[in-house]
């Protein structure tokens, strides 16, 4: 079954687009900014660490929740227009979006690893999973 | 030939996810780091020392902060020296002993040390 423009949109891009609006202006201070504006990476971080935990949840984990929804979303509208969506192809979803939270482990001296981060992505699937599911 | 097709779509999307998490992974800045990088950007944005280029613990003691500047002639860094600590006082390190050092040259010279209350 061929997923609805509507729907792409809905649950692959606008995602996309919300976790680059949290990425790049609630916490300019990163790479991507610094290497497209640069008088833009002075600008002071909206969220610091003495900001509440929900404040500081959407900063630093906010984009990789909905960078996950967005690629759990994409994986389950190839997966439904080939077929339906099996149990099997739901664990593999999970485990990749696992993997690459757990392969920054690896590398300490270039990425953090987060376990809110490995929570939020865990979360980010199951949600896409129940509002994508056939029937949802 | 559909299969292909679809196969392609599927290692594209894993792709431009993995890019996605590679180029917006954080950076290495544990808990301390991250309040000495509030502390600066505190410094910076609300007292207009923008002229402070870094903040770390010192190497080998870590009571101490090593404070990075640029020097500007005519400054009045002990007060800067004082202002620092009832910032990072606020942040809930107190007693500590900092040292603003001139970057450029190494060793750096030291521009004003003092010690917290």
């Amino acid at each position: 079954m061929r997923p609805s423009w509507k729907k792409i949109i809905l649950h692959i891009f606008l995602p996309l687009v919300v976790g680059l609006i949290i990425y790049m202006i609630v916490r300019p201070d990163n790479w991507i900014v610094r290497q497209l504006f640069q008088a833009a990476s002075h600008q002071k971080n909206i969220v610091t660490s003495s900001s509440p935990w929900y404040a500081r949840w959407i900063a630093y984990s906010g984009s990789d929740f909905c960078w996950s929804y967005s690629f759990a979303s994409a994986l389950f509208f190839w997966k439904k227009a080939d077929g339906s969506i099996q149990w099997w192809f739901v664990v593999m979803v999970v485990l990749l979006v696992v993997f690459f939270e757990l392969v920054q482990l690896l590398f300490p001296t270039q990425f953090t690893f987060d376990e809110v981060d490995l929570a939020a992505a865990f979360g980010a699937v199951i949600l896409s999973w129940l509002l994508n599911k056939p029937h949802a | 030939m559909r299969k292909r097709y679809g196969a392609i779509i599927f290692m594209a999307i894993v792709l431009v996810y993995a890019l996605l998490q590679i180029a917006t992974s954080k950076r290495p800045c544990e808990a301390d780091c991250q309040l000495l990088a509030d502390i600066r950007d505190e410094l910076v944005h609300t007292h207009n020392y923008d002229n402070i280029l870094n903040i770390a613990r010192c190497p080998y003691n870590t009571d101490t902060l090593c404070v990075y500047s640029n020097y500007r002639s005519g400054t009045n860094w002990a007060q800067i020296a004082d202002t620092i600590c009832a910032v990072a006082a606020r942040h809930g390190i107190s007693q500590a002993h900092v040292f603003i050092l001139k970057t450029g040259d190494y060793p750096y010279d030291t521009l004003a040390k003092t010690h917290c209350p």
